[in-house]
């Protein structure tokens, strides 16, 4: 995974937001086609802001994300400041699927927690 | 000459005819009178702004149906009454947009952290969160979360998205 960005918690769960995955179908499709409101990733992701925006940054920064300004107009009409929309690019929509369906643990705290109950368990210390 | 579909069914139980324009009218008639020219402007749409609203006269055809045949008499004194039971149609006016400039100010002066070629776009994006959150301790609360999550953004924007020990 040299070319993309570290497969942290965080990470998966915001590639599966921008895939629109543990949505409908419509809602998928809108994921891959419109994007995804940077607010609505919040919320859908649950993660905090402080967390997401680094997250969504460096996956811009590796190309398997872009973001795009919406229209003026659709703004104006609504009279709201235009939003920025988040969508994965289709190398990261291909990418993303590959690392999200490996179960390789990507992290020490991930590769831990799997070796955890193959562990022997010890009692006692030395004396 | 314009023909109208069936009226309402409260005319056809031979509710009181409604009073012409001018004339005086019992409480009931006026009522009834109201309900035919809602019938008419349903009936009649947007057109019913540009022409002169015609009187009405109810004939039978030869179904024993009752027809509304309508002339244009009277019409100034229809348009008359018309102005006086008119409901504005304009819409409701938009709830004011939230004040969200102290928030918006927190955030001018972190944005002093970003890299210049960034900073515009960052502070429009969060400008435009902040303009959606409900509550002023929502938008705190955003406002607190982007600080907190600051350093990590501007390192990533400074220096790359891999970490120190990728990038040696």
């Amino acid at each position: 995974m040299a070319d993309g960005p570290r497969m942290t918690e965080h990470t998966r769960t915001v590639l599966k937001a921008l895939l629109g995955r543990g949505t409908d179908a419509e809602h998928r499709a809108a994921a891959l086609d419109i994007g995804v409101y940077g607010l609505e990733l919040a919320r859908q992701t649950e993660l905090p802001n402080g967390t997401l925006f680094p997250v969504l940054e460096r996956l811009v920064q590796h190309g398997w994300a872009e973001r795009y300004w919406e229209k003026d107009e659709s703004a104006e009409a609504e009279g709201r400041p235009r939003r920025r929309y988040y969508r994965i690019t289709s190398k990261g929509a291909e990418l993303a699927a590959h690392a999200l369906d490996s179960q390789v643990p990507q992290t020490i705290s991930a590769a831990r927690a799997a070796v955890a109950p193959l562990r022997p368990r010890t009692t006692g210390g030395a004396r | 000459m314009r023909r109208m579909p069936n009226r309402p069914r409260h005319r056809e139980r031979g509710a009181q005819t409604p009073a012409r324009p001018g004339e005086p009218a019992s409480q009931s008639g006026a009522a009834e009178y109201i309900k035919d020219i809602e019938f008419r402007l349903k009936f009649f749409g947007d057109e019913a702004d540009d022409r002169p609203l015609p009187h009405i006269t109810t004939h039978a055809n030869t179904n024993h149906d009752n027809l509304i045949m309508l002339s244009s008499d009277d019409a100034r004194a229809m348009e008359a009454e018309l102005a006086k039971i008119s409901v504005p149609l304009s819409p409701q006016p938009d709830p004011p947009a939230p004040d969200i400039e102290r928030e918006a100010g927190y955030l001018r002066i972190a944005a002093a952290l970003i890299p210049r070629k960034d900073r515009g776009d960052w502070l429009e994006e969060h400008r435009s969160y902040l303009a959606d959150l409900d509550g002023r301790r929502e938008r705190l609360n955003w406002v607190f979360g982007v600080l907190r999550g600051l350093p990590a953004l501007v390192t990533v924007l400074r220096f790359g998205p891999r970490s120190r020990k990728e990038r040696a």
